[in-house]
């Protein structure tokens, strides 16, 4: 499984995204400063931005997802069922629990943000894509679900791209890329 | 350079242009093509643009029609929305706070200045958020639709609110009662001007 980014060119208003690099199966840790680009790269990654020039080469990546930063952009259920029924999961699946994600038929927006992004990440580490990409995921999250974050991060197969600025908190044996002015430098 | 107070000028004198005659109307919206089109557009997008005009021009005169009113009020409303686009994306920032403050000064027009300048700024995260939330409803394999309005619509309020609790909370933090000190700035250019004449210049064709 390979993410070739070929010279790719993103520009929007000010900002200019340049990166050249690939990605392999595993877990890769992009980190940089607020404003580096590290959202448009996630949405290049996830296939939501058209480079402006350059290419993404996909082998062997069938699906791919972006976990946002603020859930509440993704909440398209009127109840936490249904929400995970919008991302084609049952909600029963072990990550649910592993998590503290609250199924039911509670509506979503009563959710904590905290809360709300548990259940987001366990909608999409049970939807188990090729290609998983997580912006920002230890953001609102506690201690103790960072820890078992990091540890379902760290068990999935295919690949894992988290965008943080929680270094701390990922896996050790990532890969570390930062952003730095719109360009993307392997560490 | 530009003086948002010639700007409110001209749209106040336009606008009442407008809605006094329908031949004001359409002078109206020749002022817009010579002097507005370049700079709204260059802000916004003809697909925000579009759709608010139609649904702006289209039911009024549709209702109107129907009751025997104005068919010619729909004309009136379209020129006026474009006026209206016209003079938000003109906004830059901080104009409308030097604005308030120098018609009402330091107490109630910092007050007003500050709540217009956290309006636009709220407007533009409005629109940063519903560009999240497409590209969130492609991610699931969903479209666009009026079953997911209620949802997005929710989605905004909240994020809304969040940040406007947050901006409140600095506001107290940093001692914020009412009122202020600022001191307002206008850059006023010969582009101003040519566009206040040129508004004046207009009600000439109620003579005619």
């Amino acid at each position: 499984m390979r993410l070739v980014l070929d010279a790719v060119r993103c520009t929007r208003g000010d900002f200019s995204l340049c990166a050249d690099a690939e990605f392999s199966s595993g877990v890769h840790l992009v980190t940089g400063r607020i404003g580096a680009g590290k959202s448009m790269l996630g949405s290049v990654l996830a296939g939501l931005i058209r480079p402006d020039s350059g290419q993404v080469v996909l082998e062997d990546c069938g699906s791919r997802i972006l976990l946002m930063q603020f859930p509440e952009y993704q909440v398209t259920g009127a109840s936490l069922s249904a929400e995970a029924a919008s991302w084609g999961v049952m909600g029963t699946e072990p990550v649910f629990s592993l998590l503290g994600a609250k199924t039911g038929s509670q509506d979503p927006f009563s959710l904590s943000r905290g809360e709300l992004k548990r259940l987001m990440l366990a909608c999409v580490f049970a939807k188990d894509p090729d290609v998983l990409v997580l912006d920002e995921p230890y953001a609102s999250l506690d201690e103790e679900a960072k820890g078992i974050l990091t540890e379902l991060i760290e068990a999935r197969r295919g690949m894992t791209v988290v965008f943080s600025h929680e270094s701390e908190f990922a896996p050790q044996t990532a890969v570390t890329w930062r952003m730095e002015r719109g360009g993307l430098v392997r560490e | 350079m530009s003086d948002i107070r010639f700007r409110l000028l001209s749209l106040v004198l336009l606008s009442v242009l407008c809605f006094a005659d329908l031949v004001g109307a359409a002078a109206v919206f020749c002022w817009w093509l010579a002097f507005g089109a370049k700079t709204t557009f260059a802000r916004l997008s003809w697909r925000t643009v579009l759709p608010v005009l139609v649904v702006f021009c289209l039911f009024p005169s549709a209702v109107l029609f129907f009751t025997g009113g104005d068919v010619f009020y729909g004309a009136k409303i379209f020129v006026l929305a474009l006026l209206a686009f016209w003079f938000s994306a003109s906004l830059l920032p901080g104009e409308l706070m030097s604005l308030f403050v120098r018609v009402f000064g330091q107490g109630m027009g910092f007050d007003l200045g500050m709540t217009a300048e956290l309006s636009v700024q709220a407007l533009s995260g409005v629109r940063e958020d519903l560009f999240h939330m497409r590209s969130a409803l492609r991610i699931k394999g969903q479209r666009f639709s009026p079953g997911a309005v209620p949802f997005l619509g929710a989605g905004l309020l909240v994020l809304s609110l969040r940040r406007s609790a947050f901006s409140a909370s600095v506001l107290a933090r940093r001692g914020y009662v009412s009122g202020g000190t600022y001191v307002p700035v206008f850059s006023p250019g010969a582009g101003d001007v040519v566009m206040l004449v040129f508004a004046v210049l207009l009600y000439g064709v109620l003579f005619f």
